[in-house]
């Protein structure tokens, strides 16, 4: 089914259109590009019989062209009222705007662009402050785009003058990658794991051959380009990538330089698993993924071996492997150029994310030395909140949705704006649960959406947690609380649908274990018989739901 | 200059992603759907491309046929 996402500019942005629909095609994208006609970004969102309110319709894109600083007057007045406009629509559909830069070539450019820039700096800040309160709202990053590729390389006076486009053809081929960019990440799972390999990758040299000391990732000369390699590597994992080793090496030589070269800048607890031995890299990365619980379809691989890219391209092709480049000075340009990563906004839980899986191990260990798994489980402290979803949490939400593979019972996904209107549904009890431990916070990790349309017998229509918080009896506290409250309202009954998927084994599992009775693909629970559910660890603590 | 017409058609191929039998010497804007006054554009920036030219203002707004872009380019190339 396609989704059309329609163009608001102030030049003719057809051109955009013929190119993104050719690149969204080629993709196999489901997004369709509908162009709104010439200066339509003030008068279409007023119109409701221009697109932008056609049923097609899921997405608004804002291209605005630096002409709006000059051509109209009060540019921050008509933003606020725009932005006012978006804000008050009943179902708001998902806006991404592209943030502005100011056009330095005019008269007295050393006076006047000065005032020029910070007008497009007003702007950008409006845009970003609106984006703060409102999840459907994205900012695409057009400066981005003109401050790496420049001026005179995307614009052209002769084709503004002909066709009243402010990119020229080949800009608009920049401009029209860069959105498809924005809109594929809105409609593919981002990659979650950065398997990296040491020698030439993370530093220059060869440890086995160059020792220790012969390594190049210091702050000058050629090691530089390592060591902001490093550095990228790190704000991946600050946002919520992980990251793993995968090496051939002697495994207490390498551990030794991560854990003490004065010139790395990442140590072995920044890699969520590591695996370092004279094993073949697809077995080994095969591992990893087993070990943290993810499919290999969410790998990059990293390795600058041309050899070892194309044995795990041939024994895992579901694993993107990385466009390694000639010269170690694009390594960071390599990165960003790679799609995988891509997503328009993070999370809190995305900047946890890393630490959780630090956080797990100290779970395990502790797990090991408990005499009993009772035990275990008290001595976790483990605390849920339970609760009904506001739209601050929809995004949040809805990509735990898209993303949770294995502990979800139906693996359906939802385009954000189906979400959105499940979230405004009075019929329907969105519900999301956080968990917290002695060991960490791991923020919303669970989501239950209830149907309620007949109130003597409840339907979830799915339920799924990350798979960083299940094996803590918090699935069997969510799902109780769930009877619960059902009974309470004064159902008779709960039923849990299930789907098998070929990734959902550990869901269908539990549900099987939980004391329901398996009927036409669901699970139904008597809320008479709260003694068959599952027993709990977990002091839950619930807002009011309505 | 001499233009090659393989690499001139090829060209007008590529750029407005015709089908194969679509092309003709004498094509003008509007004989096949693919080749509309937003095309052009790229129809134009691609033959700048190609053959190392540049169009003045005049030339964008008049040289609408394959014939007459051929012509140009001998005639200024």
């Amino acid at each position: 089914m396609t989704r059309d996402v329609v163009l608001l500019g102030d030049k003719t942005l057809s051109l955009l259109a013929r190119h993104l629909n050719a690149e969204l095609r080629q993709a196999g994208s489901a997004w369709n590009v509908i162009d709104a006609g010439y200066d339509s970004w003030l008068v279409a969102p007023l119109d409701p019989r221009s697109a932008l309110f056609a049923k097609a319709t899921a997405a608004w894109a804002f291209v605005l062209s630096p002409r709006v600083l000059e051509n109209v007057p009060d540019i921050l007045a008509q933003l606020d009222a725009t932005l006012e406009r978006l804000g008050s629509l009943s179902a708001p559909p998902t806006v991404l705007f592209s943030n502005l830069f100011a056009d330095p070539l005019h008269a007295m450019p050393l006076a006047n662009n000065l005032e020029r820039h910070a007008l497009a700096a007003s702007v950008n800040e409006r845009l970003l402050s609106f984006r703060e309160t409102h999840s459907w709202f994205h900012v695409v990053d057009q400066l981005g785009l003109v401050l790496q590729h420049g001026i005179d390389a995307l614009h052209d006076p002769r084709f503004e003058a002909t066709a009243q486009v402010y990119y020229s053809p080949a800009g608009t081929r920049a401009l029209a990658a860069l959105w498809l960019r924005a809109l594929r990440c809105l409609e593919r799972p981002q990659k979650k794991v950065c398997v990296l390999d040491l020698d030439n990758t993370l530093w220059g040299g060869t440890l086995g051959e160059d020792g220790a000391d012969g390594l190049q990732m210091s702050d000058s000369g050629p090691g530089l380009a390592y060591r902001r390699f490093q550095r990228a590597l790190l704000e991946l994992r600050r946002s919520g990538i992980l990251l793993t080793l995968c090496s051939k090496n002697n495994r207490d030589e390498a551990l030794a330089v991560l854990e003490s070269h004065p010139d790395c800048l990442l140590r072995p607890a920044d890699f969520a698993h590591l695996e370092i031995s004279w094993d073949r890299k697809s077995q080994a990365i095969t591992r990893t993924a087993q070990a943290l619980g993810l499919g290999l379809d969410s790998l990059l691989f990293v390795d600058d071996s041309a050899l070892e890219r194309a044995e795990v391209a041939r024994l895992l092709p579901e694993v993107d492997i990385f466009d390694f480049p000639d010269d170690p000075a694009r390594l960071v340009g390599a990165l960003a150029a790679y799609p995988g990563f891509d997503t328009l906004r993070q999370t809190d839980e995305d900047r946890k994310r890393a630490d959780a899986y630090l956080e797990e191990a100290q779970r395990n260990a502790s797990r090991a030395s408990a005499t009993s798994a009772e035990d275990f489980y008290r001595s976790l402290e483990l605390r849920l909140t339970i609760f009904s979803a506001a739209s601050e949490q929809a995004a949040r939400l809805h990509q735990l949705l898209m993303k949770t593979n294995q502990f979800n019972l139906t693996a359906e996904r939802l385009s954000a704006e189906e979400f959105r209107a499940l979230l405004a549904d009075p019929a329907y009890l969105v519900l999301g649960m956080r968990v917290a431990d002695r060991f960490g916070d791991s923020g919303i990790t669970g989501l239950a959406l209830v149907d309620r349309r007949r109130p003597a017998a409840w339907i979830v229509q799915n339920f799924l947690l990350s798979c960083r918080v299940i094996g803590r009896t918090v699935e069997n506290a969510f799902l109780a609380w769930i009877v619960g409250v059902a009974a309470r309202a004064g159902a008779q009954s709960v039923a849990f649908r299930c789907l098998e998927t070929p990734r959902n084994e550990v869901a269908r599992n539990f549900l099987r274990s939980s004391g329901g009775v398996e009927s036409a693909g669901s699970w139904k629970f008597d809320v008479r018989r709260p003694e068959a559910l599952p027993q709990h660890f977990v002091s839950i603590d619930a807002a009011q739901v309505s | 200059m001499t233009v090659d017409e393989s690499r001139f058609r090829e060209c007008i191929i590529r750029s407005l992603r015709l089908r194969s039998g679509e092309y003709r010497p004498d094509l003008r804007i509007g004989d096949v759907e693919q080749w509309d006054s937003v095309a052009h554009l790229d129809v134009l920036s691609d033959l700048e491309k190609e053959f190392g030219v540049r169009f003045g203002l005049d030339d964008m707004a008049t040289l609408t046929s394959l014939p007459e872009l051929r012509n140009w380019l001998e005639r200024t190339g």
